[in-house]
């Protein structure tokens, strides 16, 4: 078994896990219980998730109330929990899926913050934190082009002043620290 | 006499120009973040911690502190105006709130709140002082089994507590409980779950994780429902109730002041559920109850004092014993944590200049509520008239350089964005955020002393010790007996052709 703790066999191990769970969920998709399939996502999560740590606590080392102990309780109950949850999936005994909100929409703001996060390592925080600021807003729809430019400048100034200048937090420069 | 030269110490940490404009300004920021639907004071108390990074522990927590008492009045501001709850406990408040509002009371309907906070939170500091001093005394005498026991029942009860799915609660518990064992191992110092990675040794540090699962994941849920129309507020009268009003109502604040700290105490219960119980309570024990839910000055009264007095109570188990009993609760824990402190009863001993210094900035920050509400209301009703285009980006830009602040760390940051996710989803599902950052915040907690306890004495010392036996039981029932509830309910035929109930 210790083979699935470590390298080749965790990924195979995992990957498994993976094709079950989501062959589980589009069973359940395309069942007549798919009001509930959604509903199903974070249990199969959970399920996996759990397998995999409880594999790799096979290569832990093996002693009374050593280090695998706790993770291998929590990993037990979270594994029987989540069976109910999918279990209550399959009879239609949980709140009903919610209502598909606007993900296209969501998809891009967390695209947004993504960008913000790799943008910070190449642009710097300053210049970067102006550009996601004054990019956001326009994404939600706010057109007022002085206003967008006093909130992005104000807060590239306050953030210099508290956190550069007042608490010492190195923020990344970017490219500009080559400038300066 | 030892209680007054405490107090002295605490006082002279607060009486100062800095420490002073400190409670000023938490409470400013709490009364707008609390008033801002979305934000709840977990979240205000999140986005601000890393901005108390280089002060003082006490002046930090201060600052924290006043933010906590503060946001809780500030829900009502929006919920007594727009029908809005700035927080989830000021929906209560918005029952009454509003159709004072719609009656042309907004003033009356906002004093009330304002003053039934004030007396609730000084009400609950009270009964803080009172009984968080005499536990941590007791609770010096704890063993390891005991405190095991107890951040169980902790988790137990916030999860049986939590409205909607308790299985849900205890999924998002155990996920955060198992997050929290990634890093090296509290004992033998052997690597868990880093997979290599030299930034997870240390674990998820705890703020980024906190501000993703409050703040980045409220953004999110916000961005999924996006329609762009933006609040609108219409003009407020500011006539305050008279003194005859406030005299009526005398009873019902004191009543639910009490109600709502005892409640606060329970881990779990909070806010909302105090909130709640109160408004219930002074519905049955009033002369007038067919006034409720239609501009009942008493029903506001009554659910802002039990909301504001929860502070109090719900910070007793957090100072004294070192347990959360809220979502807010374990923010803070989080920021004792970040400044090398350690709540529970050595606190009391090492350093009574904080916790007696917490003791009076919250009585001090109370007043200042009262006058900056009395003032300032309308000044608080522009700010909060910000457009959401404009307040949810500032919102991620602080959560941003929140968490990178707390280490310097770019990987801190890709960790609060992941967390924001996971609370974006586990929030869409129905799994409630809060249980998944107290397993976060107690897992240590519940680990180190479960594995001290048998390895000194074996697996039965929880059989042994009468305290952890006792405490483990009632964990176990308060866990099982609201199951046991909802399977009863599901198994009764529907009587009113309703769906079947979910468990």
């Amino acid at each position: 078994m210790e083979y699935f703790s470590e390298g080749t066999g965790l990924f195979t191990w995992t990957i498994a896990l993976v094709l079950i769970s989501s062959g589980i969920y589009t069973g359940l998709r395309y069942s007549r219980m798919k009001d509930y399939s959604g509903q199903a996502i974070i249990p199969l999560i959970m399920i996996v998730f759990s397998l995999v740590l409880w594999a790799v606590t096979l290569d832990f080392p093996t002693e009374d109330a050593g280090p695998a102990l706790i993770p291998r309780l929590w990993i037990f109950w979270l594994i029987l929990l989540s069976t109910v949850l999918l279990f209550f999936c399959f009879t239609g005994k949980i709140d009903k899926d919610p209502k598909r909100g606007r993900i296209g929409f969501l998809g891009i703001g967390v695209g947004l913050i993504v960008a913000y996060y790799f943008a910070i390592e190449h642009l710097g925080y300053f210049i970067s934190s102006f550009l996601f600021l004054a990019v956001t807003m326009y994404m939600l729809s706010y057109r007022k082009p002085i206003t967008i430019l006093l909130v992005g400048t104000g807060w590239v100034l306050f953030s210099y002043l508290v956190f550069y200048k007042l608490l010492y937090i190195q923020l990344p420069l970017g490219f500009i620290e080559d400038f300066i | 006499m030892e209680l007054v030269e405490s107090f002295t110490i605490g006082f002279s940490v607060i009486l100062g120009w800095k420490p002073l404009l400190i409670i000023v300004t938490g409470v400013i920021f709490g009364i707008l973040a609390g008033a801002m639907p979305g934000l709840s004071p977990s979240t205000a108390v999140a986005l601000l911690v890393p901005f108390s990074y280089t002060m003082s522990p006490a002046l930090a927590l201060i600052l924290l502190t006043s933010i906590y008492i503060a946001s809780n009045y500030g829900g009502s501001i929006t919920a007594v105006l727009i029908n809005t709850p700035g927080t989830p406990s000021a929906a209560v408040t918005a029952m009454d709130g509003y159709p004072l509002t719609q009656q042309g009371k907004a003033g009356k309907g906002l004093g009330t709140a304002l003053v039934a906070s004030t007396i609730g939170g000084a009400v609950g500091v009270l009964i803080l002082i009172l009984f968080a001093v005499p536990l941590a005394r007791v609770a010096l005498k704890f063993s390891p089994a005991d405190y095991c026991a107890l951040a169980l029942f902790g988790l137990a009860t916030v999860a049986s507590m939590s409205r909607g799915n308790v299985i849900k609660s205890m999924v998002a518990i155990l996920f955060g409980l198992l997050i929290k064992t990634i890093g090296t191992d509290p004992i033998s110092g052997v690597s868990r779950f880093t997979f290599g990675n030299d930034m997870l040794y240390d674990g998820f540090t705890l703020i980024p994780a906190l501000i993703g699962l409050f703040a980045i994941s409220v953004v999110f849920s916000k961005f999924e429902t996006w329609t762009g129309v933006g609040r609108v507020m219409d003009k407020i009268d500011n006539k305050l109730p008279s003194m005859q009003e406030f005299l009526k109502i005398k009873y019902t604040i004191l009543r639910s002041s009490i109600i709502g700290t005892i409640i606060g105490i329970f881990p779990g219960a909070g806010a909302t559920i105090a909130a709640f119980i109160s408004y219930d309570m002074s519905k049955r024990a009033s002369k007038e109850p067919e006034k409720f839910g239609h501009g009942s000055l008493e029903g506001v009264a009554a659910a802002e004092s039990a909301n504001s007095s929860s502070v109090g109570g719900a910070l007793v188990p957090l100072l004294a014993l070192g347990i959360p009993g809220s979502a807010t609760d374990a923010v803070l824990l989080g920021a004792f944590m970040l400044h090398d402190l350690v709540p529970g009863p050595m606190l009391f001993q090492d350093n009574p200049e904080i916790v007696y210094g917490i003791f009076s900035a919250l009585i001090v920050a109370n007043i200042v509520m009262l006058f900056l509400g009395l003032y300032g209301n309308r000044l608080f009703i522009k700010v909060v008239s910000v457009p959401e285009a404009i307040m949810y980006p500032v919102i991620l830009a602080i959560a941003i350089i929140g968490s990178f602040a707390v280490n310097g760390s770019m990987f801190d940051v890709a960790a609060c964005i992941g967390f924001g996710v996971v609370g974006w989803f586990f929030k869409r599902y129905g799994f409630p955020v809060a249980p998944v950052v107290l397993g976060i915040v107690l897992g240590k907690m519940v680990e180190e002393n479960f594995r001290r306890a048998v390895m000194m004495d074996g697996y039965g010392v929880f059989y042994r010790d009468k305290l952890a036996f006792i405490v483990l039981l009632i964990a176990f029932f308060s866990f099982v007996w609201p199951l046991y509830k909802a399977w009863r309910h599901h198994r009764q035929p529907a009587t009113s052709g309703n769906d079947e109930a979910k468990i």
